[in-house]
């Protein structure tokens, strides 16, 4: 049975795009059948965090319009097969699509792929109602910060009201050393406060920019970003994943180091 | 001195746990924290018109439909 994710966030800069960019390649990697689409009309980046811009020939509002088919617009990754992205048009305004056209589109495509995902744009405007209009379930991305807190809480109340079947919770950019000296909230923190469920945690890490700068998601490779993802993909599909941490896995190596040491 | 002054002071995660719980608070129910003061004093005021109640202990906990009055 095929899926239509959302991913959202109310504030903008917190990491929808990339977040969208890793569950996909991640779903597509385990073997899915995924498309991605950049639902924000007028500022796409979905394609240049993948590494796709330069393949664009027609885009969403060109298939909402009838201008081509959807097959046409899809650009295939050749990198991973199963992954397929759906591009924003770039110079036309949010209002050129409605949720109608969306729920319409999303239906169709739930015949050929096994997960839909789409990057919601910032706001909680039209180009909100476009996006989550097709949507089974959602993932909300927060960053430990008061901003981005507040607009999380505010998009799960619209959520609810649109009666959103699943939303879940992914909490990026956490710096542990910043939560132990306590000038950070935590996992639990955040979690409490908006009380959903949480579906993954991301920990601050340079290998995103370095990721992003190639356009080639990470989430295939040995970074704690990439662990994470991965695990969230895992999640999605139903598998029972315990929360990844780096500082876990460097307690277990230091206790290993020390071993050595004393023999 | 100065192991002093840090542990009186606040972790600045705890002032934004305790700001962001105020804050989604009148969020939710679309009303400022200074509403919701002035509410309370009301409630407290009401309550004691008619009933032996300690109000420096009042509580009320705001959700969407629903408000809470503890004492």
């Amino acid at each position: 049975m095929s899926e239509v994710i959302v991913v959202t966030s109310g504030k903008g800069g917190v990491g929808k795009t990339t977040t969208s960019a890793n569950i996909g390649t991640g779903l597509a990697v385990l073997g899915k059948k995924v498309v991605l689409i950049d639902t924000d009309i007028g500022l796409r980046n979905l394609d240049v965090v993948l590494g796709l811009e330069n393949r664009i020939v027609y885009n969403l509002v060109d298939v909402i319009e009838g201008n081509c088919r959807i097959k046409q617009a899809l650009i295939k990754d050749k990198r991973y097969p199963g992954l397929s992205l759906l591009p924003s048009a770039q110079t036309r305004e949010k209002d050129a699509v409605n949720p109608e056209q969306m729920k319409k589109l999303t239906k169709q495509l739930k015949e050929q792929f096994d997960y839909i995902i789409l990057d919601c744009p910032a706001g909680i405007e039209q180009g909100f109602k476009n996006a989550i209009a097709g949507a089974d379930r959602a993932i909300v991305v927060t960053t430990p910060e008061v901003s981005a807190i507040r607009d999380a809480d505010r998009i799960i109340g619209l959520l609810n009201a649109y009666e959103m079947g699943q939303v879940d919770l992914v909490i990026n950019r956490l710096r542990p050393e910043m939560i132990k000296r306590g000038d950070m909230m935590s996992i639990d923190d955040v979690v409490d406060i908006l009380s959903i469920h949480l579906i993954g945690a991301i920990y601050d890490d340079e290998n995103i920019v370095i990721s992003t700068n190639h356009g080639e998601p990470l989430v295939c490779t040995d970074t704690p970003a990439g662990k994470a993802y991965m695990n969230i993909c895992k999640r999605i599909l139903g598998e029972d994943v315990p929360l990844y941490s780096p500082e876990k896995e460097k307690s277990i190596w230091f206790r290993l180091n020390g071993i050595f040491q004393k023999v | 001195m100065r192991n002093l002054w840090s542990f009186k002071k606040k972790k600045s995660s705890q002032i934004a746990k305790d700001r962001l719980k105020i804050l989604l608070i009148s969020d939710r129910i679309d009303c400022s924290p200074e509403v919701m003061e002035m509410i309370k004093k009301e409630i407290a005021k009401v309550l004691c018109k008619y009933m032996q109640i300690d109000t420096s202990t009042l509580e009320l906990e705001f959700s969407k439909r629903k408000i809470n009055v503890f004492w």
